[in-house]
């Protein structure tokens, strides 16, 4: 019998938008997603970002995911629990903010 | 003594000549002429003689120490030792210089800590400033910063533009500043926090590009909001370009100096 791995859902509805900035909030959305425990329980996470959502920035983005990728240490890796369901310009954006948290990771290391 | 004539006491002046030739004295008794001789060489015959009252050196009492160096018809020379100085003395002759040489001690430590330090800052300023500024973050961050900032009056959309065009040009703008942010990590090296500053800065320029450039996407898309200032987006990234620089101007201001 195979063990059930839970699903987190972040709703971008549920979240003040449609554009969203500021690290400090990205912050202070992963304390209170618990994001931590997730990664740590290894569950996997989809994140509904709406079709009406304009922009999302670097600093709100990895301030809420970043610790996330970091400790998946690679793009795959985070892809394969983290799901995003974006709009298609979003894509390409936030696979761009990903590279980053993993480059800032390695750079002085 | 049998002469009837005092000889100073020695004293304890480093030599002292006792005399014990008088000029007018009464010719010798037989007896005291050959106590004489016994001390006093002959004279030769005919020769003029002067009177020479003899005495015996074991009655002269000379001081501890001292000691006869020359005994002769005409004189006894008496060496004695000079007395040691007390430290007081020895301290009143010796402290001028001693001092000084204190000062000067004291002014050549001073010189060497100053230089040292001096050359320690030189150093510092040599490698971080002359070399980690100029040759790398230089070159590899804040000029390419500076022209893409300079660049930034054309390169940021207008109402006039449409969505996609919009989406494109905020999407190129995020990978341009997520490489900025990566090139300003070099900072590192050269001061931790000076780094942290420059990367907050930058996360509020993306911040500030992407709120225009969303407004702008929400105003194009569904006209429901007012279009977002273009000027006052370029003031603020300027203003913030500047803040930049400012503090990377203090942190060359600052390189070797005491902290």
């Amino acid at each position: 019998m195979s063990a059930q791995i839970e699903s987190t859902k972040i709703d971008f509805h549920d979240i003040a938008g449609p554009v969203y900035t500021g690290r400090s909030r990205g912050e202070q959305l992963r304390e209170n997603l618990h994001l931590d425990a997730v990664d740590a329980s290894g569950g996997n996470v989809i994140v509904e970002i709406p079709e009406g959502t304009y922009t999302i920035s670097s600093s709100f983005f990895l301030g809420l995911f970043g610790p996330s990728v970091v400790s998946a240490g690679s793009k795959d890796l985070f892809y394969s629990r983290y799901l995003f369901k974006s709009p298609a310009f979003l894509k390409e954006v936030i696979d761009g903010y990903v590279s980053r948290a993993l480059q800032t990771r390695n750079l002085f290391i | 003594m049998s002469t009837g004539q005092e000889l100073p006491k020695v004293s304890t002046a480093a030599s002292q000549v006792i005399n014990t030739t008088t000029a007018a004295a009464a010719p010798p008794s037989p007896r005291e002429k050959k106590a004489t001789e016994a001390v006093t060489p002959s004279a030769p015959k005919g020769a003029a003689m002067t009177a020479v009252q003899p005495i015996s050196l074991t009655d002269i009492e000379l001081p501890s120490g001292c000691n006869f160096v020359n005994v002769n018809s005409k004189a006894l020379i008496a060496v004695c030792p000079a007395a040691p100085d007390s430290i007081g003395d020895k301290l009143l002759l010796t402290a001028p210089s001693l001092a000084i040489s204190l000062i000067a001690l004291a002014i050549s430590g001073i010189t060497f800590k100053y230089n040292r330090g001096k050359d320690a800052r030189a150093r510092i300023q040599s490698i971080q400033d002359d070399f980690w500024i100029r040759k790398i973050v230089s070159p590899m961050s804040i000029e390419p910063f500076l022209k893409y900032i300079q660049e930034l009056g054309s390169i940021l959309p207008s109402a006039s533009q449409t969505l996609n065009y919009v989406e494109q040009t905020w999407g190129d703008q995020a990978q341009k500043l997520g490489e900025f942010r990566l090139s300003f990590q070099i900072l590192d090296v050269v001061d931790a926090t000076l780094q942290a500053g420059v990367l907050a800065k930058l996360d509020e320029l993306d911040d500030r590009i992407t709120v225009y450039c969303g407004e702008l996407m929400q105003f194009l898309d569904n006209k429901s909001t007012n279009v977002p200032s273009r000027n006052d987006c370029l003031q603020d990234c300027n203003a913030l370009t500047i803040a930049i620089f400012k503090l990377i101007q203090a942190s060359q201001s600052a390189v070797g100096k005491a902290k």
